[in-house]
C-alpha cells in the first residue's frame, strides 16, 4: 500500500493532523452552542419558544414538555435532586412557591440576565435568602368563560352556574388546575377568601350536586377539548386558552365582571426559572435572550398573552385581559400564592372526599 | 445435595433481580407511608416523625367508596370478559382447522398491541356525551351525563383488555382438557349445556381463575381508562394515588394507598385460589 517508509509516515501526520484538527473544531462547536434542557408547556406555548430558540444559535435546547400542571414535574425533580437534569423549568406563581420553599433555584441577578430591567419588579418571586427565583415572561388571567352559541342564555351571575340549562355542559377545573381559584372566586363571592374557603367550598357542594359538570379537567388540554368537541360549552381557565378557542369559536371571556357577579379575574404571571446545578449560564443567557422586548412581544402575540417586558408592544387580541389600575381594582384578585400552594394537598383531599363523590 | 445447590444457584440471578426492581422498591414506598407530609413541600419530611395517620385517613367511608368503586368495575369486568371469553376460546382450541385456529389467535395478540390511547379515544368518540351514539343515546331516553352511564363505558373500556387477555390464557385452559370427557357426558344422555356446566366448566376452574385474576389486576390497576373515559368524575385508586404523588407531591399519603391496595389485591388473589379449590373439590 505504501511504497516507502517516508510515504508511510506523512500519510500517518496527515491523518493525525485531521484528527486533531476534527476535535478542535467540535471543542469549538461545543463552546459556542452549549445545550440545555428546558421544560415547556405543549401546544402553541411550545411551538411558538421553538421558533423563537431557532432564531439564536448560542445555546442548543433539548426540549420536554410538562406532563399536567406546571407542579406535576415537581416530585419528579424532588426524586432526582440534586442533578434533576433540567437546567431551564417554566412554571407560574404557584409554582414559584414551592420552588422558593425548597431551595432548587439558582439566584435570577440583572448581571445574569440583563433585561431583567424592564420586567415590573411587582412580578418577581423571592426565596427565603431574599434571592430572586423566577424569570417573567407572560402576564395572563385565569377566567371563566363560555361557547355563546352553546350557552341558551347570558350567563352573568355566578349562580348561573346552577342553572338546569347548563346540565353537564360545564367543564371543572379540578383543585390542582390553578391551584384552586376556581373554589376561591366562590369563596370570595360567598364573604370568604383564601383563608376562609367554607363559604367557597359549600357552593360548590351546590354545583356538583346540580348535575351541570360535564367534566372535571386535570389539564388545559382538557378543557380547550372538552369546550371544542362540543362535549361541554363553559369553563374558567387561563386566558390564553380561552382566547385561542375565540379564534375558532364565538366565546364570552368573563374577565371584567361586577363584584356582584361573583366573577373575578385572577392575573398571575408565566415564566422560568433556572434550576441549581446545571447550565445555569446557558440557560440565563436563553432566558435574557427570550424576554427581550421584541422577543417577547413575539412570544405573547402567538400565545395571546401579556408581555411581561414593559417594553413589549402588547397585541390587541389579549386588550381583555389587560387591566388599568381602576380595572384592576374593580375586576382582579390577586390572591396569597404562597398560601394557595401550601393548602394544595388539603383542598384535593377536601375535594376527593366531599365534592368527587356528588358528581 | 449437589444438585440443589445448582438449582439454588440457578435461581440466584432471578432472585437478585426479583428483589432489586420489586420487593426493594416496594419497601421504598412502605417505608415512605409511615413518613410525615408538609403540606406545600414537595414529598415527606426528612427526619421527621414516623405517623400512622396516613393510614388512619383511609379509614374515612369515602376512601372505602374509591375502594369498592374500583373493585366492583375491575370485579364486573372480570366476570363479563369471562361470560364472553370462555365459548370464544371454546371454539378457537377445538376448531378443527388449524388455519383457523391460527388466525384466530394471531388475531386477538394483534389486538393486544393496539395502543391503549387508541382504543380509549375510540370509546370517547363513540359513546362519550359528544360521540356519534349521543343522538342516538338521547332518542332513547339514556342520559350520557349520568354517573351510571360514565360507569358502563368505563366497563366497556376495561372490557377491551380483559376480553382478548381472558380468550388467551382460556384457549391453553380448554386445550389441556381431554374433549372426550365432555363427549362421554353427552353419549350417557346429557344436554350440550349440561356437559359443559358439568364437565368442561369446572375441569376448566383453574384457567378460569387465572383469566378472572388477570382481568382483575388490568381492571384495578387501570389508569388511562377512568382517566379519559371516567371524565375526571369516577376516580379508581390509581388515580388517586397519581394525584398524591405527581400533582400535590404528598408521597407518604400516595405510598399509604399504594400499600393498602396491594394488601388487598394479596386477599382477593388468596380468597379466589381458596375458591378455586374449593370448587374443583366439589
Amino acid at each position: 500500500m505504501f511504497t516507502s517508509r517516508r510515504e508511510f509516515l506523512k500519510s500517518a501526520a496527515s491523518a493525525a493532523a485531521l484528527g486533531t484538527g476534527m476535535s478542535l473544531a467540535s471543542a469549538v462547536d461545543a463552546r459556542a452552542e452549549e445545550t440545555i434542557t428546558a421544560v415547556e408547556w405543549g401546544g402553541n406555548y411550545g411551538n411558538e419558544m421553538k421558533k423563537l430558540a431557532a432564531k439564536q444559535s448560542d445555546v442548543k435546547i433539548n426540549w420536554q414538555l410538562h406532563a399536567g400542571g406546571a407542579l406535576a414535574i415537581l416530585p419528579k425533580i424532588k426524586a432526582t435532586w440534586p442533578r434533576p437534569g433540567v437546567d431551564l423549568l417554566t412554571g407560574w406563581d404557584a409554582s414559584w412557591q414551592a420552588i422558593a420553599r425548597e431551595g432548587w433555584a439558582e439566584p435570577v441577578t440583572q448581571d445574569r440576565v440583563p433585561n431583567l430591567a424592564d420586567i415590573p419588579r411587582k412580578l418577581l418571586v423571592k426565596d427565603s435568602a431574599g434571592s430572586i427565583v423566577n424569570i417573567p415572561r407572560t402576564t395572563t388571567a385565569y377566567i371563566w368563560y363560555y361557547l355563546e352559541d352553546k350557552v341558551p342564555f347570558q350567563i352573568t351571575k355566578i349562580e348561573d352556574l346552577l342553572d338546569p340549562r347548563l346540565k353537564g355542559k360545564i367543564c371543572f377545573p379540578v383543585p390542582t388546575l390553578g391551584n384552586n381559584l376556581q373554589v376561591v372566586m366562590m369563596a370570595l363571592h360567598n364573604g370568604g377568601d383564601e383563608r376562609n374557603m367554607e363559604p367557597g367550598w359549600e357552593f360548590m357542594k351546590k354545583l356538583a350536586r346540580s348535575g351541570n359538570i360535564g367534566r372535571v379537567a386535570t389539564t388545559d388540554v382538557d378543557i380547550s377539548s372538552s369546550l371544542t368537541s362540543g362535549e361541554t360549552c363553559i369553563s374558567m381557565a387561563s386566558s390564553s386558552g380561552a382566547l385561542r378557542v375565540g379564534r375558532q369559536f364565538k366565546t364570552r371571556l368573563l374577565s371584567k365582571m361586577d363584584k356582584q357577579s361573583g366573577f373575578r379575574a385572577f392575573v398571575l404571571q408565566e415564566g422560568w426559572c433556572v434550576l441549581k446545578g446545571g447550565r445555569t449560564d446557558a440557560a440565563f443567557k436563553f432566558a435574557n435572550f427570550a424576554i427581550s422586548p421584541e422577543n417577547n412581544a413575539e412570544f405573547n402575540k402567538a400565545i395571546q398573552g401579556v408581555p411581561a417586558n414593559m417594553k413589549s408592544k402588547i397585541a390587541d387580541e389579549a386588550k381583555p385581559i389587560i387591566f388599568n389600575n381602576e380595572e384592576m381594582e374593580e375586576y382582579v384578585y390577586i390572591p396569597d400564592w404562597a398560601f394557595l400552594s401550601s393548602q394544595l394537598d388539603t383542598w384535593m383531599k377536601r375535594w376527593e372526599q366531599e365534592i368527587a363523590p356528588l358528581l | 445435595m449437589r444438585a440443589a445447590r445448582s438449582k439454588l444457584l440457578l435461581l440466584l440471578p432471578a432472585a437478585a433481580v426479583f428483589v432489586l426492581f420489586l420487593v426493594f422498591p416496594i419497601l421504598i414506598v412502605l417505608n415512605e407511608s409511615f413518613h410525615t407530609f408538609e403540606p406545600g413541600r414537595i414529598g415527606s419530611v426528612e427526619g421527621g416523625p414516623l405517623t400512622l395517620a396516613n393510614y388512619a385517613e383511609l379509614f374515612q367511608p369515602v376512601y372505602g367508596q374509591y375502594f369498592a368503586q374500583t373493585y366492583v368495575l375491575a370485579i364486573c369486568s372480570s366476570a363479563v370478559s369471562i361470560v364472553f371469553a370462555l365459548p370464544i376460546a371454546y371454539c378457537i382450541a377445538r376448531t378443527e382447522f388449524a388455519w383457523m385456529q391460527k388466525a384466530a389467535i394471531s388475531a386477538i395478540v394483534g389486538l393486544m398491541f393496539l395502543s391503549s390511547l387508541v382504543r380509549v379515544y375510540a370509546l370517547e368518540l363513540t359513546f362519550g356525551s359528544a360521540g356519534v351514539l349521543a343522538p342516538l343515546m338521547s332518542i332513547i331516553d339514556i342520559d350520557t351525563n349520568s354517573r351510571m352511564y360514565i360507569n358502563f363505558v368505563i366497563l366497556a373500556g376495561l372490557l377491551q383488555y380483559s376480553i382478548p387477555m381472558s380468550i388467551l390464557i382460556l384457549i391453553g385452559a380448554i386445550k389441556n382438557l381431554n374433549p372426550r370427557l365432555t363427549e362421554a357426558a353427552m353419549s350417557l344422555g346429557a344436554s350440550a349445556l349440561a356437559a359443559h356446566l358439568t364437565v368442561t366448566i369446572p375441569l376448566s376452574m383453574r384457567g378460569i381463575v387465572s383469566a378472572f385474576l388477570v382481568s382483575m389486576t388490568l381492571g384495578v390497576s387501570a389508569f388511562v381508562i377512568p382517566l379519559i373515559l371516567g371524565r375526571g368524575r369516577i376516580l379508581f385508586i390509581s388515580n388517586l394515588i397519581y394525584s398524591r404523588f405527581s400533582e400535590v407531591a404528598n408521597y407518604p399519603s400516595g405510598a399509604a394507598i399504594s400499600i393498602v391496595m396491594m394488601v388487598l389485591a394479596l386477599l382477593l388473589i388468596l380468597v379466589m385460589s381458596r375458591l378455586a379449590t374449593t370448587l374443583e373439590r366439589a
